[in-house]
């Protein structure tokens, strides 16, 4: 037994004994409710003794509802009728008897693991065949059993205490108004609903007719309503339609409200798979088969009153029901004859169909087998059949017999859970626009900062510029043989304009990217008004695929303006690069001239400058490290133009040395002279010249000494251009250090990006970053030894100035040794000439007393020595005592002087 | 409920629509339908309608309406005090008492 609806039947028990216990087997799982349907009949057959159908309903113990109706053959006027109806499980009056009293009530005691036990409170000896439909216990959720009064007024009527929302309900209409009763009127209606549009109900109503004089037996069955019931003159009782499901019962409309207050009962069932409907049967022995169900039943529950379809009460009807659960069928019906004085009645059962009708002659009339339980329906097979397409009511159901949740509650459960899925995600999504929007405001801000900054650096780049520009015209002026400064004021502007575009151009596509972003964010706002909107409906799930769909554009978005910040960047490293080769090439062409390296210094600073502004504006986008890089390449461009100017110091030296030889020339033209002059002693011109040639003489010892003080004061410029040749070093070195640095961070950046790379596999290729990471370290790697030997040169560079100056120091002193000894030479030529010539050299050495005023000390003592020496060679000589004399005067007064 | 109108079944085929008791035979009634201004909602078929409510008086010998506006039928013995009365006219067979009540049953337009 793989379904949970069981078609089957039992004999009741004949014991005959209050309160007997029955317990009911086999039926495959435990039930939680079962209907019974039931005649007074034992065996398969037919009986003309009687008509009589029970229907009741049980959903567990004191939970419980049945009526049952009988119409005892050759009835009259005032006799023959019997109906009852009560809170029991099954109920039978007593037409075999003639009697109203009950012929026997069983109550449930229990549902059992395969069955059901029941206990018959009033029992008798019959063995009346009783016929059941079980519903699973593990298929249905919730079921109840329950009875109330029709109202006396039209309108809607709402039923509570159930318990549960109702998936069907199957309803016993009774025209008792006294519970747990038996009267002369006749119980015999069924009706179901599912809803206000799926719903059925059947009334056969039997009564002791007051108005005419025949028995009256009337038959009612609509598709629009599911509460029926005739009166004991054959008319309406009451009429009613399902209004709605409610959680906690139902409502129903009374279109036709109770002259009297009747009571119904009612099964009320939740969980499993039902569908309602009715069909008109076939005319002839066909299969018939009904489709267009939501599920594949697993049993189906017949009924008809031998009529088709009609709204109207029809006379000499039958009541059937039938059932089957693709193994097991049962069927019975009754009838009887109206406006007849003396009834006559028919009722049969039988197991091997689900549905029959029959004649009061006791023949068949239309009789069909279950035939298959299709994936959308079943299909039955009329074996018997007429003229008439009578409409056959039926229901349907799927239910689990194993503790499954059928598909359509699984269905439902879904739905509900994502009743409160949906707003917990309303709520997250709620929650999320104002942190949108507070994050949206903060780059908002951000934004704006930024943009300040831009300003900022743009304004400080400009500055830059036109410093650059200032130091560049500085360079024209002070070189105009170096048009390369020209050139490379135009590379710079230039790349200043290719950076100005490049920013430019990023600025857009940021400028394009956050359009973009604010356009997903207002998708976004839009998606969780639609999210919000779409709570009381399963669309969320919509609202949250475009929801994501969204966050996913926003998340492109975002790579996007990374991948364009990431090519900003790049730009900018390769500019500065250009920028700090042609720095270098700036260097090289600044070793010309030292204004010129003034001019290269200038503009080293200011791209130094410029390298700065790039990197704070490269630094409002959140990576400078490429502008740090220009930075140390101009610094180093600055400190090598630096060291050019020790270059320049070395100049100066090599031409203080070029003085050296002029200077030996001199003297040698001075000693030709003195030898001239030493060829004729009394000639006064020679002595002229002599004294031309001391004249000479003293201005070449002077001019050593201008050459000296030179060659002092380019020793210092040279230990000058040392220290800044070490402090250009240090500065290159320096720079060097933070090139490296910015080349580490760059690799560092290199990395993030291979982050990033990896974390957005379809951007540039992780090896690609990593390769350029390594590339990085190489070059720090290899720029380390040009460092060093940047340091050796700059060393070497040093000394060369301290050795040349030490060169210089060299050649004076041989000049003034030089000197020295043509001065003893023109002494001892002078000495030659003899006393005559002495006047005219006091008249010289006076005038050259009058030119030496402006020479150092160690020249004067080597005059006074000279005097000296020639005040000893004439003192034997009295004529010249008194030149002595004056001489002596005339160093006294040169010393006052 | 307000009374919007009535309709009387007659012995023959006759169908007599009145929008005021006075207005209604005083004898020959066989079924007396009562229709009021409320209406609900009703699937019938595979469309949804909307329908009057109404009353269906028969079974009895006499309609009346009582001086504070109800309505009902009843034997001569039930008749309230009072009562403006309405009387049945011939008895019809089963067969044709039921094709007219049916009739009446379904007749759901004011």
């Amino acid at each position: 037994m793989a379904n949970g609806f069981k078609v089957g039947e039992f004999n009741k028990e004949t014991s005959g004994v209050a309160n007997t216990t029955q317990a009911i087997t086999g039926v495959g799982f435990k039930p939680a409710a079962i209907i019974f349907f039931y005649t007074h009949l034992a065996v398969e057959g037919f009986t003309n003794t009687f008509a009589s159908c029970g229907t009741g309903f049980t959903s567990g113990p004191s939970n419980s509802f049945s009526i049952q109706g009988g119409l005892k053959s050759g009835a009259t006027v005032g006799s023959g009728f019997y109906g009852r109806m009560g809170t029991n499980a099954i109920c039978f009056n007593d037409p075999i008897n003639g009697t109203q009293n009950p012929n026997s009530v069983a109550d449930l005691v229990s549902f059992d693991s395969d069955g059901f036990t029941l206990k018959w409170t009033t029992s008798s000896t019959n063995a009346f065949k009783i016929e059941y439909i079980a519903f699973a216990n593990a298929g249905i959720t919730n079921a109840f059993v329950g009875e109330t009064t029709c109202p006396t007024t039209a309108g809607n009527v709402g039923i509570t205490g159930v318990g549960f929302q109702p998936d069907i309900i199957f309803f016993l209409p009774t025209q008792n108004s006294v519970l747990n009763s038996g009267d002369s009127i006749f119980n015999g209606s069924l009706g179901v609903a599912m809803s206000s549009s799926k719903r059925w109900c059947q009334a056969p109503g039997g009564i002791q007719a007051s108005m005419t004089s025949g028995t009256h037996w009337k038959t009612y069955q609509r598709t629009d309503a599911c509460l029926l019931n005739l009166t004991t003159s054959g008319t309406e009782a009451y009429r009613a339609d399902l209004v709605s499901m409610d959680s906690d019962g139902f409502t129903v409309n009374f279109i036709t409200p109770g002259s009297f207050a009747n009571y119904y009962g009612y099964l009320c069932l939740k969980g499993g798979s039902w569908d309602v409907g009715s069909f008109a049967a076939n005319t002839s022995n066909t299969a018939q088969s009904v489709s267009g169900l939501a599920f594949q039943p697993d049993g189906a529950i017949l009924a008809g009153f031998g009529y088709a379809a009609s709204t109207s009460i029809q006379a000499n009807g039958v009541v059937a029901h039938g059932a089957f659960d693709g193994t097991n069928q049962e069927t019975n019906w009754m009838t009887a004859t109206d406006a007849t004085s003396s009834a006559g009645t028919e009722t049969s059962f039988v197991t091997t169909k689900c549905y029959r009708e029959g004649t009061t002659s006791g023949t068949v009339s239309r009789e069909a087998g279950q035939t298959s339980l299709d994936s959308t329906g079943f299909t039955i097979t009329w074996t018997t059949s007429n003229a008439t397409a009578v409409q056959v009511l039926w229901v349907a159901a799927k239910i689990s017999s194993v503790a499954t949740t059928p598909v359509s509650q699984t269905a439902v459960s879904n739905y509900e859970a994502l009743g409160f899925l949906n707003p917990v995600k309303i709520s997250l999504h709620e929650a999320r626009g104002p942190a949108l929007n507070t994050a949206t405001s903060n780059h908002e801000a951000q934004s704006l900062v930024l943009i300040g900054r831009t300003h900022l650096y743009e304004a400080e780049l400009g500055v830059g510029q036109a410093r650059t520009a200032n130091y560049a015209a500085t360079g024209l002026i002070t070189s105009p043989r170096t048009s390369n400064y020209a050139a490379s004021g135009a590379a710079i502007q230039s790349a200043i304009s290719n950076i100005e575009a490049v920013l430019s151009v990023v600025q857009a596509r940021a400028a394009f990217y956050e359009a973009e972003l604010a356009a997903a964010r207002s998708a976004i706002s839009n998606h969780e008004a639609r999210g919000f909107a779409a709570a009381l409906a399963t669309s969320n799930y919509e609202a949250l695929q475009n929801l994501l769909r969204t966050a996913g554009s926003n998340h492109e978005a975002i790579a996007r303006v990374l991948k364009a910040a990431s090519s900003y960047y790049e730009a900018l490293q390769s500019l500065a690069r250009a920028a700090a080769q042609n720095y270098e090439a700036r260097g090289s062409v600044a070793g010309l001239a030292v204004s010129n390296h003034e001019a290269v210094q200038a503009l080293a600073r200011a791209a130094v400058s410029y390298h700065e502004a790039l990197q704070q504006a490269t630094r409002s986008a959140g990576s400078n490290y490429e502008a740090e890089l220009g930075i140390a390449q101009a610094r180093a461009a600055y400190y090598e133009a630096v060291l050019a100017v020790g270059s320049v110091s070395m100049s100066r030296i090599s031409n203080m040395e070029a003085a050296g030889p002029v200077i030996a020339a001199r003297l040698a033209n001075m000693e030709a002279l003195l030898s001239a002059a030493g060829s004729r002693p009394a000639n006064f011109e020679a002595l002229a010249g002599l004294s031309s040639a001391r004249v000479g003489n003293l201005e070449a010892v002077a001019t050593i000494s201008t050459a000296r003080a030179s060659a002092h004061e380019a020793l210092a410029r040279v230990l000058q251009a040392r220290v800044a040749n070490l402090e250009a070093a240090l500065g290159i070195s320096s720079a060097r250090a933070a090139y490296y640095e910015a080349m580490q961070a760059l690799g560092s950046v290199s990395m993030s990006r291979t982050a990033y790379h990896e974390g957005v596999p379809l951007v540039t290729p992780v090896s690609s970053s990593r390769t350029s990471y390594l590339e990085a370290i190489s070059l720090i790697t290899a720029g380390r030894p040009s460092n060093y030997e940047a340091l050796q040169a700059l060393l070497r560079a040093a000394t060369t100035p301290v050795e040349a100056l030490g060169s210089t120091a060299r050649a004076a002193t041989s000049n003034y040794a030089a000197t020295l000894t043509a001065l003893r030479a023109a002494i001892a030529r002078y000495e030659a000439l003899g006393g005559g010539t002495v006047g005219l050299a006091i008249s010289n050495y006076e005038a050259l007393f009058g030119g030496v005023s402006a020479i150092g000390e160690v020249f004067l003592q080597a005059f006074f020595a000279l005097t000296l020496s020639r005040t000893a060679m004439f003192a034997r000589d009295t004529e010249l005592e008194a030149d002595v004399a004056r001489t002596v005067d005339l160093i006294s007064k040169f010393n006052t002087k | 409920m307000t009374v919007i109108g009535f309709k009387a079944y007659m012995s023959g085929t006759q169908v007599v629509r009145a929008d005021d008791w006075e207005h209604l035979p005083d004898v020959g009634i066989q079924v007396l339908i009562i229709y009021y201004a409320e209406t609900f909602p009703i699937w019938v078929g595979d469309h949804q309608e909307t329908w009057n409510y109404k009353k269906v008086l028969q079974g009895f010998d006499y309609y009346w309406r009582t001086p504070d506006g109800e309505y009902g039928c009843s034997s001569a013995e039930d008749i309230p005090e009072g009562a403006a009365v309405k009387r049945t006219g011939e008895q019809l067979t089963d067969a044709g008492w039921l094709a007219l009540y049916n009739r009446a049953l379904n007749d759901e337009v004011w």
